[in-house]
């Protein structure tokens, strides 16, 4: 077994480690460390309180009462000007996404689709949206999907 | 007496004529002749007014009653802007904006459409109606409660409801004409007041409807009243005369246009209802000037002076603008208000004589006050941006239809930006030229140009555009049309390359110490040595500090080490299309590139690794309001998050104490990353730079490569401040911090972990896994460990590891 896990381990890729010249028999020294990723959601919270927000929100809203009667255009539109006043409104980027997606037009859909996920990573729930809207266009799950940050720390 | 002379003569006929007898016969056949000639002059005269009757008619068929009757321009509009609760008023010029779309400042209260009134903490709006493409907006009143400069809440003043956000429309940028020059909005009968309408008729042929075309009486009467009068007082000309005048004929007074002009008013009359010449009428009249193209109709001249639709014009406006007609220079009410007020007043005056109006609305209307819409004497905003979008619709339109067809073209421009970008551009390079001028060529033939581009990264809109310091006196627009070497405004895509474990050969962090010390290398058959902008070397350091000094030697190492055809690959990832080589001097931008091409590729930067395609042009859709074109966001992800977020902190760097410092110290505090260029021999002097909302690339430069002896951060970066302290001095976001980046406290010098043979440090910025383990007296910078990798291809060949050499001349361009 230690045989196979040594084997194995040497088959593995290994991380490439950053050229940091270092002199032989150093101790490790401590950190401090921040972790800025955990601010979002609190930052989240505090930009979706906003006056900003609160108006990309409404416009999200009238798009997507056009997207419910099949009104793409007109949805288009709210939820683009929706990203013009909030540029940060992943649900914007995501409600514009999935319009894209019933026009057919899956390859725009998965380009929005990566940015409501970069502004949306922190919430579960979206991803899981997200994902779910992916798999059904047919799109590869992002390489570069940030892990939530429950999972990754 | 008589009868003999007859037989006199018929004897002399007979015999010998006498000389009476012959006159007389002379006479007969002279008159006969006569006779003949009438004859053939009556058929001639039939047949010429037969095929003029024909060419008339074949004239009105083939112009008038066409379906399009007149040639109409397209439009180009800007983006429309959003106002909600938050919006500094002041930063965004709220005010300048209303005045350039044609609000008028009532003074204390709002009263009609299209007017605005700034109170003691309130801004009241009547906004304007508006056709978007999807949808048609009807105005309404609205007063934005200020804290301030700001937007406390906006309310609907017809129901008292609070609203999330309000829509101004988009401004009238430009119209694409044909050589006529008219622009006109073409309205129904049964869309201009009745008032208008019996006004003008009243004011310019009272005999209207009682006449065939051309009346005369309404001659007699002219001719009557200019007599007494002394001078010309009174036209004759009905308004069928002035209709085909207008139409189609000219305006020079000859007898032969006079004559054309009735018969073919004549002719009009005959086969078209009074009510269709009186709307052609309304649609076709000459009302002013707009710069070089003139106000025709009556649509476009109520916009113009009054800043609203036609059905919404007040009784004393009707009577103004039918009393313009007769003179639109001289009764222009922006230019000449009494003039204005006493011809409306007389227009008012009849009417009320003629019972069109009571005396009570007769006074009410004198009483108005007459309030125009600002004089805008400029026309034709942001020339390089519209021939950007006019570029991108030719590939789809022909000259014609964009002259003739009243499309309505919705582009991104952010009219408050361009304005900005236009007064940075000009008040800097003045500024530049006169507190430089010792650095700049002596009597350079064409004068220093600069070209500003921004971008907001988020969708992809350009914003604004200025092409360079004069649209009319070059044309040249520097940001699309131009090919510039970017000099150092390159390097961030080298380090993101090295940073980026998919990406590089070999893996760096901002904390890799690289050495900056001269090495020469051997590319294409040439010996290629960088050089840093002071000249010195300056050892083993940071690639945090290389970057922000913006040192050439130390990112041209980092570039061979992390490989040339991967940074070419991170630079075609970020949208660079221009040809790229995989050679040494790649690293230090010695590839021409587009300034546009540069601003879209660094919008990565502050969108987290996602490029979005930089569009101008939003809808283009027909004078009946169907969409033809519709231009959508598009975006991918084309970089990891992770490596662009240590390269954005890295160039926030830049800003805030390396090269591009010169921001701060020019009062610009908002969060922002960027990075300076300049080219070989000063040729280029380029500034880049973003908040997390938005980017501008500025660049300074001769058109003809001449040097110019100024940096980036000298010549270009003034403008970009300049014209970020208006656009994004408000912003306060942050650039995008995904999972997977943590701050760790380094010494900065060696790029260990802060201890206490260190204290003090700095927060670096690294991707999860690469920070640094030992503490700064861990680390060794006595042996850099730069080794030069082997160079793929055959055309660049590593030099082994240089001493240090004696001076050699290269062609290596400086690069900073």
């Amino acid at each position: 077994m230690l045989l196979a896990g040594t084997i194995l381990a040497g088959c593995a890729e290994m991380p490439k480690r950053p050229t940091h010249k270092r002199l032989p028999q150093k101790r490790t020294a401590p950190k401090e460390v921040i972790r800025p990723a955990e601010a979002p959601a609190a930052a989240a919270a505090a930009q979706a309180a906003t006056p900003k927000r609160h108006a990309s929100m409404r416009l999200v809203e009238k798009g997507n009462a056009m997207l419910e009667a099949q009104e793409y255009d007109r949805a288009t539109t709210f939820f683009r000007d929706a990203i013009n006043v909030d540029g940060t409104n992943g649900v914007a980027y995501y409600s514009l996404a999935l319009t894209r997606a019933r026009q057919d037009e899956g390859d725009a859909a998965l380009g929005l689709l990566d940015k409501a996920e970069a502004l949306l990573g922190a919430d579960p729930e979206w991803m899981t949206r997200i994902a779910e809207l992916r798999a059904e266009i047919g799109g590869e799950p992002s390489p570069f999907a940030p892990t939530p940050i429950d999972d990754a720390f | 007496m008589c009868p003999r002379k007859r037989y006199k003569s018929f004897t002399s006929r007979r015999k010998k004529p006498t000389s009476k007898k012959r006159t007389l016969r002379e006479k007969a056949r002279f008159l006969w002749r006569i006779v003949k000639l009438l004859i053939v002059l009556i058929i001639i005269g039939t047949v010429a007014l037969l095929y003029y009757g024909r060419r008339i008619d074949r004239t009105i068929a083939e112009q008038f009653d066409q379906q399009r009757r007149w040639d109409l321009p397209s439009r180009v509009y800007s983006d429309a802007e959003y106002l909600y609760p938050g919006t500094n008023t002041a930063a965004r010029r709220i005010v300048a904006k209303l005045d350039r779309l044609g609000y008028r400042n009532t003074g204390e209260e709002i009263r009609g459409p299209g007017d605005y009134a700034l109170g003691e903490g309130r801004l009241d709006i009547y906004l304007h109606d508006f056709d978007y493409p999807d949808e048609r907006f009807a105005g309404f009143p609205v007063r934005l409660l200020l804290s301030g400069k700001t937007i406390a809440s906006i309310v609907n003043l017809d129901d008292r409801e609070g609203l999330d956000l309000i829509r101004l429309e988009p401004e009238l940028i430009t119209s694409i004409f044909n050589d006529l020059m008219e622009d006109r909005t073409i309205v129904t009968l049964a869309e201009v007041p009745p008032t208008l309408v019996e006004a003008i008729v009243l004011i310019e042929d009272e005999r209207f409807f009682k006449h065939g075309g051309v009346d005369p009486i309404g001659i007699l009467r002219a001719a009557l009243v200019n007599l007494r009068s002394m001078r010309i007082v009174q036209g004759g000309s009905t308004l069928t005369q002035q209709l085909v005048k207008n139409f189609f004929l000219h305006a020079k007074k000859t007898y032969a246009r006079k004559l054309n002009e009735a018969i073919m008013a004549w002719r009009i009359e005959r086969t078209h209802s009074k009510s269709e010449i009186l709307q052609a009428y309304l649609n076709e009249i000459y009302l002013g000037q707009r710069g070089a193209s003139s106000v025709s109709g009556v649509a476009e001249a109520s916009r113009l002076y009054f800043g609203k639709n036609v059905d919404q014009l007040t009784l004393g406006e009707c009577a103004l603008l039918a009393g313009m007609i007769r003179s639109p220079s001289k009764y222009n009410p922006m230019r000449h208000p009494e003039a204005a007020r006493e011809r409306r007043d007389f227009v008012l005056q009849r009417m009320r004589e003629n019972g069109l109006v009571s005396n009570e609305d007769y006074q009410r209307a004198r009483a108005e006050r007459i309030v125009t819409p600002k004089l805008r004497i400029r026309v034709g905003a942001a020339p390089y941006f519209t021939d950007f979008v006019k570029r991108q619709l030719a590939e789809f339109y022909s000259p014609e239809t964009l002259t003739t067809e009243g499309l309505r073209i919705f582009t991104t421009l952010d009219t408050t930006m361009q304005v900005a970008a236009e007064a940075a551009v000009s008040e800097e390079l003045k500024l530049l030229e006169k507190d430089f001028a010792h650095l700049l060529p002596k009597d350079h033939a064409d004068p220093l140009q600069a070209c500003l581009i921004t971008i907001q990264p988020n969708n992809g809109y350009v914003r604004a555009l200025v092409g360079g310091r004069d649209y009319g006196s070059s044309q040249f627009d520097r940001c699309t049309q131009a090919a510039r070497q970017p000099g150092s405004t390159f390097k961030p895509f080298v380090y993101l390359t090295a940073f980026d474990a998919r990406r590089t050969d070999k893996l760096f962090t901002p904390a890799s110490i690289i050495d900056d010390s001269s090495f020469d290398v051997e590319s294409g058959g040439k010996n290629w040595k960088p050089r840093n902008y002071d000249k010195k070397d300056h050892g083993p350091v940071t690639l945090r500090r290389a970057l922000e000094k913006s040192y050439n030697i130390a990112t041209a190492k980092l570039a061979l080490e992390a490989g040339l055809e991967n940074v070419v690959a991170t630079a075609r990832d970020a949208g660079i299309t221009s040809e790229l080589m995989a050679v040494p001097s790649l690293s230090l931008g010695a590839f021409e590139v587009s300034p546009m091409e540069m601003a879209s590729a660094y919008t990565i930067f502050p969108n987290g690794g996602i490029l979005a395609q930089p569009i101008a042009i939003i809808n283009v859709v027909t004078k009946e309001n169907d969409v033809l074109e519709k231009k959508q966001i598009r975006m991918k992800r084309a970089f990891d998050a992770a490596p662009v977020a240590v390269t954005t902190k890295l160039l926030e760097g830049v800003v805030d104490r390396g090269t591009g410092a010169g921001t701060r110290a020019r009062g610009f505090t908002a969060p922002a990353g960027g990075k300076t260029g300049t080219t070989s021999n000063y040729r280029d002097a380029w500034f880049v730079g973003f908040t997390p909302n938005l980017l501008a690339l500025a660049w300074v430069g001769f058109d003809d490569n001449a040097e110019m002896k100024m940096s980036g951060g000298r010549a270009a970066l003034p403008i970009w401040t300049h014209f970020m302290k208006q656009a994004a001095a408000e912003e306060s976001g942050k650039f995008p911090s995904p999972p997977g980046v943590i701050l760790v406290k380094i010494d900065p010098v060696t790029g260990g972990l802060v201890s206490n043979s260190c204290p003090g440090g700095i927060f670096e910025a690294f991707i999860e896994g690469t920070e640094p383990e030992l503490a700064c007296e861990d680390i060794d910078l006595s042996a850099p460990s730069f080794t030069p990798p082997p160079l793929s291809g055959e055309a660049t060949r590593i030099a082994p590891a240089a001493p240090p050499a004696p001076a050699q001349k290269t062609d290596a361009p400086d690069y900073f």
